[in-house]
């Protein structure tokens, strides 16, 4: 996240949230439906940086901040009052996990093609090593060797781009394995705290003016 | 005048410990090595601030909240204000500085209990996940085949 544009983003991200809280059914929730809470969560989790980017823009643009402000503390307080039961039956551990299968699977129906074909270079080559490097069979085989290990290296570089690719999606949603609602309750709390408190010291800043 | 100092209420918000992180370690102790408390509760206890309900550890589990201290103290940037935020814990915990100083980690040694061992993956585990929800991926891994 941008420092400098983590308070204009709450209030929009957050909103999206609500939106999808409000509209969500019990008992029906997909991994499309749990990115967007959990992603919430961990972008804006380290509330110092919220509050550390408050302290630099209230020089700089008052104005700009109570209103970023303002609307973050409407959106938290949106949030609060929402009915969020139906989220307390998600298993985001185990949606994490249907997600990730498909790449799991890609990944291990591409590592035994490659096995495969491992085996067969290998016995090739195994064979290669008892003809007398002047028979006529040891030339066929070495060509039927060389291409058996071309047709694994590009297996086996396959089944490595998929595993890296399984890796990349398994971390880049990892915030979705390890979300719980609670954590998001407590950030929203957090973040109408902070909200609130922007506030209060910007209409004290307004009142001391003479 | 500086933005802290326009933003006094504000800047009191700041967190000694990471707020995820302090939502990792309440899953693990909640009801075990402290009596109940609530996650927003738990977050201003580990920040040294105060909470709408008391917070207290259980009795006989001062060790385990030892190593916990500990471990949360190791996260904390830059050092000396990690050591100082565990002596102002501990404080709040009733748990003297002797008693930490000898005994925070008695839960790794050779030979501790099987209980002692799985609060120690579990703690282990709390602070790494704190850290990897902070990472961003594309990490290149290697393949082991």
């Amino acid at each position: 996240m941008i420092m400098d544009t983590m308070l204009q983003n709450i209030p929009q991200r957050l909103h999206e949230v609500n939106t999808l809280l409000a509209t969500c059914r019990q008992g029906v929730f997909s991994f499309g439906e749990a990115l967007p809470l959990s992603l919430f969560y961990r972008d804006f989790s380290d509330t110092n940086l919220l509050v550390k980017e408050a302290v630099c823009l209230v020089k700089e643009n008052p104005g700009r901040l109570l209103d970023f402000s303002s609307s973050l503390l409407l959106e938290t307080e949106t949030y609060l009052s929402l009915d969020r039961t139906p989220l307390q039956a998600v298993d985001f551990e185990s949606l994490f996990g249907e997600h990730l299968k498909p790449f799991e699977h890609r990944h291990e129906e591409a590592k035994a093609t490659a096995t495969g074909l491992w085996r067969e270079y290998s016995s090739t080559s195994n064979r290669l090593d008892f003809l007398p490097l002047d028979a006529e069979e040891y030339s066929l085989l070495d060509a039927e060797c060389s291409a058996a290990k071309a047709k694994y290296d590009e297996a086996h570089a396959h089944a490595h781009h998929l595993y890296k690719e399984w890796m990349q999606e398994r971390d880049r949603y990892f915030c979705v394995h390890c979300f719980k609602p609670m954590f998001l309750d407590v950030l929203v709390e957090r973040l109408k705290g902070i909200a609130g408190s922007i506030i209060s010291d910007i209409n004290k800043m307004q009142e001391d003016k003479p | 005048m500086t933005g802290t100092e326009l933003l006094q209420e504000t800047s009191g918000c700041i967190d000694i410990v990471d707020l995820a992180l302090c939502l990792f370690i309440h899953e693990v102790c909640n009801d075990c090595q402290f009596e109940h408390v609530s996650g927003s509760d738990f977050a201003y206890f580990m920040n040294l601030k105060l909470t709408g309900r008391a917070v207290a550890v259980r009795p006989k589990e001062n060790l385990r909240v030892c190593y916990m201290v500990f471990s949360v103290s190791q996260t904390i940037r830059p050092r000396e204000r990690g050591k100082l935020w565990a002596e102002e814990f501990l404080k709040r915990c009733g748990i003297s500085k002797s008693y930490y100083d000898k005994h925070r980690g008695d839960v790794c040694g050779k030979g501790t209990t099987k209980e002692n061992r799985n609060f120690r993956e579990s703690i282990d585990k709390a602070v790494e996940s704190a850290k990897r929800l902070k990472l961003r991926p594309m990490a290149a891994r290697q393949f082991p085949i």
